[in-house]
């Protein structure tokens, strides 16, 4: 049976196999491993930090729940980002959230809602003002990629903030290569266009 | 495994500036505790031997090997029977001679020296109880509180019996 020290060093088809032998260890190195990943995609889709906290650990319940139907070929990442972005879709067809602004959703009538419906943008950086160009860029940015189609959004953060080959990304989103690639070309161009004001 | 890109370029190589902007995106994590959350949801496999032996019945199931299974065992009982029957017919004078010898002295044996035994212990622990027998007094004090502890007992499982389930839980 695999160890802690063992399973953090480990590939994720091995930490898989161990998990299969039913290793508690590496469910939680699993877990340990994407719940950031996941957990930032699903937010930065549905925007509501308590529903994306509910749908990630969805999302890791099935998955871990389901780990002897995982299937070594494929990347273990494919597979998990192939349902936390199922769940983001659906979520989103059931609430309409895809035109949510970074402000707040559109169902958001409380400061409450405002507040559980806005991003928090980081603030690690040097000096107060920086800090605030920081946050006003890092705005703009989440404010341009929730402008964006959903299909868009899950492709171009997959891409470029999770670093996703166009493969994987794909696989994870059970869409054709070339549709991939147009999705992220069509996203980056809108995120320049809404990003271009900035750069004036 | 596949390639990084179809293109052999990484992200930042594609869009440079836009790459870097989204880069710097916050990682936003889940709240304190959300991994022992999702553990305490996550049923985790049977051993490894259990599985294997689930899956191979299942596998015996759906690919009709079960009827093979199954007419495998029950030749091999009928065959283990057959054998078992023909020794009986076989030895059946020798086996009747065992079983009368068993039946009229190893059994008679085996039960007298059973019997002995426990006669010799009874006797020895009546003879140790007896060299070590308390006065009379302290075995009349010893005959009350028996009894005065079997009326406590009874007293309490009276008024158990008397009062409400909701009382009793």
């Amino acid at each position: 049976m695999a160890s802690a020290a063992d399973v953090s060093t480990a590939s994720d088809q091995q930490v898989v196999e161990w998990a299969c032998e039913g290793a508690e260890v590496a469910y939680r190195e699993l877990v340990r491993r994407y719940q950031r990943p996941v957990f930032s995609l699903i937010y930065r889709m549905v925007r509501d930090r308590e529903l994306a906290e509910d749908l990630t650990q969805e999302t890791f319940v099935k998955v871990l729940n389901a780990i002897e139907r995982y299937r070594p070929e494929f990347k273990f990442s494919s597979w998990i980002f192939k349902i936390a972005n199922n769940a983001a879709i659906d979520q989103l067809r059931r609430r309409e959230l895809d035109t949510l602004s970074l402000e707040g959703g559109p169902d958001a009538t409380t400061p409450e809602q405002v507040e559980a419906t806005s991003l928090q943008v980081g603030d690690v950086t040097e000096s107060p003002l920086e800090e605030m160009e920081a946050r006003e860029l890092g705005s703009a940015i989440e404010q341009a990629i929730a402008r964006l189609r959903p299909e868009y959004r899950a492709c171009i953060i997959m891409r470029h903030v999770e670093g996703r080959s166009y493969d994987e990304i794909a696989d994870a989103l059970d869409l054709p290569l070339g549709t991939v690639k147009t999705y992220i070309h069509r996203a980056r161009a809108e995120l320049k266009q809404s990003l271009a004001p900035l750069k004036e | 495994m596949r390639n990084m890109t179809v293109y052999g370029r990484t992200p930042a190589e594609e869009d440079p500036e836009l790459h870097r902007h989204l880069e710097a995106l916050t990682q936003f994590s889940p709240g304190v505790g959300f991994e022992n959350r999702v553990m305490a949801r996550v049923y985790r496999p049977a051993p490894a031997w259990l599985r294997t032996a689930r899956a191979a019945g299942r596998d015996a199931v759906e690919t009709g090997r079960a009827w093979t299974v199954l007419g495998v065992l029950s030749a091999g009982s009928l065959v283990s029977w057959a054998v078992a029957v023909g020794f009986i017919l076989e030895y059946a004078a020798q086996i009747g001679a065992g079983l009368r010898w068993f039946f009229g002295t190893g059994l008679p044996y085996a039960w007298e020296t059973v019997t002995a035994y426990v006669a010799e212990l009874l006797a020895t622990v009546y003879t140790l109880v007896s060299a070590w027998a308390p006065s009379g007094g302290a075995l009349a004090a010893a005959a009350a509180l028996s009894f005065l502890g079997l009326v406590a007992c009874a007293w309490g499982l009276y008024r158990t019996m008397e009062a409400p389930s909701a009382v009793r839980a």
